[in-house]
This record gives C-alpha cells, structure tokens and sequence, in this order.
C-alpha cells in the first residue's frame, strides 16, 4: 500500500506544500486525488462531492487540474498546441461540427485560439510559442505544464515537482510565477523537494513518510517538528 | 479559418491530383484496371490511416469492415436495391460492428488490441463461410451490378465505363482525405493525440478515451465499408477471401509504406505498393524477391514512409535554397 491513513485538508486559495522522501507516497496523493489510481479505501470529498465517484476524465470537470513529476508533453507538438490540451474540457468533441465546420465550430474555434493564447502569454511563453516541446529548455517544459493545467481554468492546481532540474534564477522565476497564480485565487498543492523555495512559498506544509502522514503545520512548525527532522529534514535543512 | 479551409482544399487538390495524374498515363484496359483497384484500396488505406495513424491502435479489422460493405452491397445490389441505399447500409452495419469491437476491446492496447481485431476478421470469415442461407457461402456473390448510371439531362454517365467510375472513386478518395483531415484539426482531432501519444495526458484534461476510441473506430469502419462496397460493385463479385486477415495487412502494408499519420502517405503508399509489381515485370521470377527488399528498404530507411521521406527531402532542398540565397546576399561585389 503506498498511502494509508492520510487525512488533510487544503484551504481555499492557500499554497500547501508535501514534503517527504522518495517513496513517502506524495505522487500517489496526486494520483489519487485526479483517480489516476484507485483508492481502496477512504475518500476526497472536493465542492462536488466525493471524487472517488468520478472517472478520472471528469476530475478536471471539477477544477482541479495537475502536472506531472515525469514530463507527460507532447513532445512533436508545439508549446502552443500543449497548452491548448487543457482547454479540451471546455471543447465541444463533435465529429460532426468538425468535419462540418459549423458556425458554432468556427466561433468556439476563435474563442477558444484567444484564450490559449491570453495562457501562452500570461506564462512567459510567447517567445517559444510555436517551439516543438521536444527543443525547448527545462523551464520552459516545466512552464508549458503548469500553463496546460491553468489553461483548464482550475481551482485546484496539483504541481509534482515543478522546479525538478532547473537552476536557482529559474526557480525564483518560476516561484514568482506561482505567486501571481495563487494571487488571482488559484489554491495550489505542491510536491517539491526544493526546501527553501518549499518555505518561502508555502502557508502549510504536509509531511509523508512511507505513505502515512508525520506532521501538517506551518513552514515554521514543520522546521521544528522532530519526527520531521528525523525522517526528512535533518538538522542542517531544518535550521 | 479560412487558411484552414485552404489548407484543407490544398490537401485535396494535391490528392486529386496525386491520383488523378496516372489516369492521364495510363493506358490499357489493364492498367485502367489496376488504377480503379488503387484507388479502391487506397479509400480503405485512407480510413486505416485514421485508426492507426492518428490513434494509434493497430486494426487487423479493417479487412472484415472492408467485406461488411462488400457483402451489404453485393447483396442488396443483386436483390434489386439501389447502389447508394446499399453503401449507406453499409456503413451503417461497418460502424455498429465497428463500435460492438470497440467496447469488446476497450481496455486493450498495442499488440493485444490488434490480435483482438485479427480474432475478430477471423470471425467474420467464418461467418461469411458458414452462414450459406445468407451470405451464398464460399461460393460467393457473383453478377453484383455497377453503381445505378446518373443522368444530367440528356448525358447520362454510366458507371460501366471507366471515367464515370474513375471520377466516382477519385471523388471518394479526396472526400476521405478531406474528412480525415478536417477531423484530426478539431478538438476530436486533439484527443486522439492525446490517445496515440499520452493517454493518460488526456484522461487527465477531459478526454474520456474509450468513447474517443469507440467514435474513431466507428467512423474508420463506416468509410472502410464504403471501399468494400466500391470494390463489389466493380469487380461484380465477392468472396469470403475479400475479408480476410490479407485484405487488412494489405491495407496496414499501404499505411506503414506511405506514412502512418500523414494525410496522403496511404495514398501514395498505395499507388507504390500497386505499380511497383508492374514496373518489375521485367524482372520476372525475381520481381517479388526485388519487390520485398524494396518494401523493406523503404521501412528501415524511412521509418516515417515515403510521406515523411518526401517531407525530409523538401526540408532539406528548401534549407538548402535558403543557404545559397543567403551566399548570394553576402558575396563581395567586385568591379
């Protein structure tokens, strides 16, 4: 079992950071809460209920939309073409209107073109716009995801691992950026192993350690925890 | 929106004139012959392409889709019913099967979708063997009748002769391409990306993959059936050997050769796979030896087929024009 007895809950437009060691179960948390994976047993109660009563495809229905800790891109699309995936909820999947081009087809088409767009740019992304995935930087791969994601118009935003493999300038960059998002309302959950960026950005922290939660607290409580030295932290990282 | 639609005439035009082209080379009542039966086989080539290229899941199926339309028509036809009440028929049955297979093998992908699909032409050449009150048999159907001749006033074409029936198909063929292409380039187009390259991607966004997966299957079996009705009422006969496990490896050789996932590699895969035999006649008892290393070579080398081996070339020739413009720009000017 990978996550047992794990009971937290996230406040309305607050940044809640999971911290943990490899394995502690904090990709499954996000597995769980977008039913990528099924729950045995438990549940994930959202505004809509419990989610464990929906498929994983209307999860995002629900405004909760994530990112993955190993890039999930297209990689021969576009930047542009990524972004444009989250925006699939808000499409009408007719075959026919697509094959007919229908007026309501045409005019959802250039609605929906601007709106990706407004995504493309709010992100810093214009410049690599029409960039294959495949040939763009680490940053720019992490911002395409999280810009996938906002494009879904989320209230709940599940980032795993977002500053993986970028440098400290990028991080800061991307920090800001989760800073504006999280400003306008947005409540973000993050998985990150970065500690600094983790306490500077974060109102909770939420600590795993072999699937079962240790602590839950703020960053200041959490630097203190000693269970959570013990498993995770240590004395350097904690101080 | 209008550069789109451009784009999509364009694509048209290009097949069109991709295959239309031949029609004006060839001569003979057997080249005519091959020429109908290429562009028959590259309608269903075309409807492969939709499943297997743009969706990723591998149909050995599309033969038996093929004899569902072929059958539909060779048998409605000989009883008296009209060719196009036949072909709607067709398609109609093509894509219930189509979505019947589809929820049978939902959960299956790759290799086990596609022996799931192989299963299931099986099957329905048994059928077609077995069940003699209906379907005649190993005998087959013989004397199906040509499409019901259309009048424009006093011309009336007749699809007996070979460019009524030439223009018929070409029309099929580009309206296929068109199809196909104004569907990829949808929000339907976007979620079969998702399914060929990342599924879990788009389960994540919204796409619910299995009716995603049920539609394409659906609408690839309906126009597959419209390539087996075409082929029944020009060769005037069927058999269950029509919608054998062949006739889909055919049409996956078509695909894989030409391009998987490109709008006109099926058609220009089709076109090779058909006249490279003939323009190896020469060769005699080597031409099938000649003719597998040749198809072989073409899957190493281009592995993106001859679509994409084209692709490579333009790019290369337009780099290249670009680099020797900027040479000419930059030469010194000397008195």
């Amino acid at each position: 079992m990978a996550v047992a007895d794990v009971s937290f809950s996230v406040p309305r437009s607050k940044i809640v950071s999971i911290i943990g060691p490899n394995g502690a179960g904090k990709s499954t948390v996000f597995d769980l809460l977008t039913r990528v994976q099924d729950a045995d047993a438990g549940s994930i109660v959202g505004d809509a209920g419990d989610l464990l009563n929906l498929p994983a495809h209307k999860i995002v229905r629900h405004g909760i939309a994530r990112t993955f800790q190993q890039s999930q891109l297209i990689e021969t699309a576009s930047v542009r073409d990524n972004v444009g995936i989250g925006r699939l909820r808000f499409r009408s999947s007719r075959m026919s209107s697509a094959i007919f081009r229908t007026p309501r087809f045409r005019r959802e088409q250039e609605r929906e073109d601007a709106r990706v767009d407004d995504v493309v740019k709010q992100m810093g992304l214009d410049p690599y716009r029409d960039d294959p995935i495949s040939t763009t930087s680490t940053l720019v791969r992490q911002m395409t995801s999280i810009a996938m994601a906002v494009a879904s118009e989320p209230q709940l935003l599940l980032l795993d691992e977002p500053m993986g493999g970028l440098v400290e300038s990028e991080v800061q960059e991307l920090m800001g950026v989760l800073r504006k998002l999280n400003a306008s309302g947005m409540t973000i959950v993050l998985i990150e192993h970065r500690m600094s960026a983790v306490m500077s950005l974060s109102d909770l922290v939420l600590v795993l350690n072999f699937g079962r939660r240790i602590a839950m607290g703020t960053p200041d409580e959490i630097r203190r925890d000693q269970s959570v030295i013990d498993a995770y932290l240590g004395t350097r990282r904690a101080s | 929106m209008k550069a789109r639609l451009g784009v999509a005439l364009q694509l048209a035009t290009a097949a069109a004139l991709a295959v239309g082209l031949p029609a004006l080379l060839v001569h003979g009542d057997y080249g005519r012959h091959l020429l109908i039966l290429t562009l028959i086989l590259g309608a269903l080539a075309v409807s492969l392409n939709l499943v297997m290229g743009y969706a990723g899941l591998v149909s050995v199926a599309h033969g038996a889709f093929f004899g569902i339309g072929a059958y539909t028509t060779a048998l409605m036809t000989v009883n008296g019913y009209p060719f196009i009440v036949s072909v709607i028929a067709g398609m109609l049955l093509a894509a219930l099967t189509g979505t019947l297979l589809g929820v049978a093998t939902l959960r299956l992908r790759g290799h086990y979708f596609a022996v799931a699909t192989l299963a299931f032409t099986m099957v329905a050449v048994i059928i077609l063997e077995r069940w003699e009150e209906v379907t005649r048999g190993a005998r087959g159907v013989a004397n199906i009748p040509r499409p019901t001749p259309v009048s424009f006033g006093s011309v009336t074409l007749s699809f007996a002769d070979f460019w009524p029936m030439y223009v018929l198909l070409m029309c099929v063929v580009c309206l296929f391409v068109l199809v196909v292409h104004l569907v990829v380039h949808s929000p339907f187009g976007k979620s079969l990306l998702c399914i060929q390259r990342n599924e879990l991607l788009g389960k994540v966004y919204g796409v619910n993959v299995m009716w995603v997966k049920l539609r394409v299957l659906a609408l690839s079996a309906a126009m597959a059936s419209v390539s087996g009705s075409l082929y029944a009422s020009y060769i005037a006969y069927v058999s269950p050997n029509d919608a054998n496990f062949m006739r889909s490896f055919e049409a996956i050789m078509y695909v894989v050769v030409g391009g998987t996932g490109t709008n006109w590699g099926p058609l220009l895969g089709t076109v090779f796979v058909h006249i490279l035999p003939e323009l190896l006649r020469g060769f005699d008892n080597f031409r099938l030896l000649i003719l597998g290393g040749i198809l072989v070579a073409v899957v190493r080398f281009y592995p993106a087929g001859l679509a994409g081996g084209i692709a490579e070339i333009v790019k290369f020739a337009t780099r290249l024009r670009r680099l020797s413009s900027r040479f000419q720009r930059t030469k010194p000017v000397t008195d």
